[in-house]
């Protein structure tokens, strides 16, 4: 089952058909992995939150 | 001399629904229906009648049996800005996607801490009658109203069917607006036009000081009933339809109870850890001191719907279990207790089991 991963099978079609290089493919991840990489650091350098605003946002 | 803008209309439950949502599509071009059967002629009971034509198909979308998918499809789109009404022709079939409404609409709001909201509506059909039996016909508004993020409405008149589905499609929250099918039968004078119901609490149906009855979806039809032929008898109960279980809001209940002294809740569902539960515990813990008997509850039996007519004739709560229950509550004489109870058995002698009663056509 791990040579049918869809993920793996869906970027093969993807660079097959021309839509995207490997070139993009890698900018693509690096863009989203610094993406990740950044929030997880905004997360660590922030607070935890007010625990008076746990029942806040239940609604709109 | 200028036309008065407003004027009424007597109207069915299924009309209003209808008329709701050809005002909607019409006034909010983010609004769109999805589901199965939304474009079939049959219209769904006559609720989206025409819209496909009306509106076409990238409006009023018909879709696969695929109820998980479909729900999913309608929370993003409502993510993304659009405003979907989902469809269910049973509450039942909204099983196949409660992962969907539990988890992603209930919580989007909170989890985005109030980027995303989820403006989404989903529709769904209480079945009664021949040919449902225990798949077809429950009514499962206590497993939504138990989820904080969502709103639940239950409307009994055809005025609400109407304006709270209005209300329900401008609110900004994921709503689950329970239909009883014979609710769908209900008459009633209805504002025409732009006509909003406020989801806010319970509404009094009518005055008394015996005792607070508090009833939901189409239980309060049968309560109404009830009220008359108590009333009949010199007994004059608080009559409340809840119309939103949730946010369940109990102020005027809890002002009654401290009246009357006693209460009884009829829930459409079953009776074990239906709405009624819930509503009792607020007023025992809110107004104890004022109770005068332990309050009561009338539901369905714990057991599945039957499909047989002569076991569902024993089923379902009727107006006369109501007149009774009430009547007990509020220490009415026996004699005038048999007396009310025996009118409105007599009143639905005549007419065959498992069809709307038809002196259910308001106007109340």
């Amino acid at each position: 089952w791990r040579e049918r991963c869809p993920i793996d099978l869906y970027r093969l079609r993807l660079t097959e058909s021309g839509i995207i290089d490997a070139v993009q493919d890698r900018l693509l991840e690096e863009s989203i992995e610094s993406e990740i990489a950044e929030a997880f650091d905004v997360a660590k350098a922030s607070p935890f939150p007010d625990p008076l605003t746990v029942s806040h946002n239940v609604y709109a | 001399m200028p036309k008065p803008e407003l004027t009424e209309r007597q109207q069915s439950g299924a009309e209003g629904i209808r008329d709701a949502l050809d005002i909607a599509l019409e006034k909010n071009a983010s609004v769109f229906l999805i589901g199965e059967g939304v474009a079939d002629p049959k219209g769904i009971f006559g609720t989206t009648t025409g819209l496909i034509d009306k509106y076409g198909s990238q409006r009023v979308v018909e879709t696969p049996i695929a109820e998980n998918g479909f729900t999913g499809v309608a929370i993003g789109a409502a993510m993304m800005g659009q405003r979907p009404v989902v469809i269910h022709q049973r509450v039942e079939f909204a099983l196949l996607a409660m992962e969907q409404i539990v988890n992603n609409a209930a919580k989007t709001h909170y989890v985005s801490d109030g980027a995303h909201s989820l403006p989404m509506v989903v529709r769904l059909v209480v079945g009664r009658g021949w040919g449902q039996g225990p798949l077809h016909s429950q009514s499962l508004e206590t497993l939504f109203g138990y989820v904080p993020g969502l709103k639940v409405l239950m409307p009994a008149t055809a005025e609400d069917c109407k304006g709270m589905l209005l209300s329900a499609i401008e609110d900004n929250n994921p709503v689950i607006f329970l239909e009883h099918r014979w609710v769908h039968y209900v008459q009633g004078r209805v504002p025409t036009g732009y006509h909003l119901s406020p989801i806010d609490g319970p509404k009094r149906l009518w005055r008394g000081e015996k005792v607070t009855v508090v009833s939901s979806s189409y239980m309060t039809l049968e309560a109404i009933q009830a009220a008359r032929a108590l009333s009949e008898q010199g007994c004059e109960i608080d009559l409340f339809d809840l119309r939103v279980l949730r946010p369940l809001k109990l102020d005027d209940v809890i002002e009654s109870v401290r009246r009357t002294g006693r209460l009884l809740v009829v829930d459409t569902g079953w009776k074990i850890l239906g709405p009624g539960a819930e509503i009792v515990a607020q007023v025992v813990e809110r107004c104890f001191e004022a109770l005068q008997a332990p309050p009561q509850r009338l539901g369905l039996p714990d057991h599945p719907t039957p499909s047989s007519k002569s076991l569902a004739a024993a089923f379902y709560v009727r107006a006369e279990d109501i007149a009774i229950a009430a009547g007990v509550l509020a220490e009415l004489s026996r004699g005038a207790i048999e007396r009310a109870a025996s009118k409105l058995s007599a009143e639905r002698q005549s007419h065959p089991i498992d069809v709307p009663h038809p002196s259910f056509q308001g106007p109340f």
